[in-house]
């Protein structure tokens, strides 16, 4: 392995739970979920050769995160699957863990795909100059939009 | 009442995903199709290596036949470099076999690491032709300059020499390396496994 790709390796294994977490949001089950993985993973190894740390590596891996997330949820477009070696599969296991997963999962994947980066980025406790450098609108953008999808959640947790 | 239940929703939700952050940071996962991208990207680059050597070798096996005519050299040196250079090429289509994206993606893990170990071997094993043919012709022709006393001519022929060993040398310990990064990426996926 070259000094490169170790770098790269010990990245994506200080930030897996973050891009699975988003892949988790944006895919139906654990095979989409596995795919959108392996995706975000190549998106992030061929932009890591321009990476030049000028910018935060999180704020990096969550925007490449999203938007490849995001359009691929616009193209529906999947290659062929190659699943993760994951325990257990989050979408369908019974315990309680995986039930308040699948619970979230259903919050937040009733959302359109880009309210779905902005609330997850909420969720993070980042702040809305940190959220609109991620997705790429302004900070006021980013404001209007969290209202509008909170008053979305609230009436989802009514109904 | 009503903001205290909209922020306990919020609340549950952060929870809800720092559990599973937690949870994923729990898990081990392999990620083979990406790995199996970068080890077919490293095969790309060998195999375009390959094709560029076939070409330049089937271009130069004329070029050899006329260049040593013109320079008037035994017509057997240009015959025997020419067939030389063919067989170099026919060599090398051999060496790059297997290396073709489709085959990549289609192979077990063992079967990438038993090419590339392939491709390694055919290389070391076509310098034990090599590189005695190369003695053999250069020394009967540097043989024949001198006795000729064509000092353009051995400028000529040594600089090209030096050129080519060195770029010859370049490129075949580069594509050694590559095929080890890529046995060893076999290897790091298996030790996942």
């Amino acid at each position: 392995m070259t000094e490169k790709e170790q770098e790269f390796t010990n990245i994506v294994r200080e930030h897996r739970s973050t891009i699975y977490s988003v892949c988790f949001m944006f895919a139906k089950c654990s095979d989409e979920a596995d795919d959108l993985f392996q995706e975000v993973l190549i998106k992030l190894w061929r932009g890591f050769e321009g990476f030049e740390h000028r910018s935060n590596i999180n704020t990096w891996i969550w925007r490449i995160s999203l938007n490849t997330c995001i359009s691929l949820e616009r193209s529906k477009h999947r290659s062929s699957k190659l699943k993760l070696d994951m325990s257990r599969d989050l979408y369908t296991a019974e315990d309680s863990d995986s039930r308040q997963m699948q619970m979230l999962h259903k919050r937040i994947h009733r959302l359109q795909p880009f309210d779905r980066a902005i609330v997850m980025l909420w969720l993070e406790n980042m702040s809305y100059e940190e959220i609109a450098a991620i997705v790429g609108i302004s900070v006021k953008n980013v404001s209007v939009k969290l209202y509008r999808i909170k008053e979305q959640l609230k009436n989802m947790s009514n109904e | 009442m009503n903001e205290y239940k909209d922020n306990q929703l919020i609340d549950d939700m952060r929870d809800q995903l720092a559990k599973l952050k937690d949870m994923l940071n729990s898990e081990r996962m392999i990620t083979e199709r990406m790995m199996r991208r970068t080890m077919s990207e490293k095969a790309n680059k060998l195999l375009r290596r390959s094709i560029f050597f076939i070409v330049i070798a089937l271009l130069f096996a004329p070029y050899e036949i006329w260049a040593m005519a013109f320079l008037g050299f035994n017509p057997i040196y240009g015959y025997s470099a020419a067939v030389f250079l063919i067989i170099a090429a026919i060599t090398e289509w051999q060496t790059c076999k297997g290396l073709r994206d489709e085959h990549f993606s289609r192979y077990s893990i063992v079967e990438i690491a038993e090419t590339m170990v392939r491709y390694k071997r055919m290389n070391i094993r076509w310098l034990y032709f090599s590189i005695p043919f190369v003695l053999v012709w250069g020394g009967m022709l540097a043989y024949d300059i001198l006795k000729a006393e064509n000092l353009p001519v051995m400028i000529g022929c040594a600089v090209g020499f030096a050129i080519g060993l060195a770029f010859g040398v370049h490129s075949l310990v580069k594509a050694q390396r590559t095929a080890n990064e890529i046995i060893s990426a076999t290897r790091d996926l298996k030790r996942e496994e």
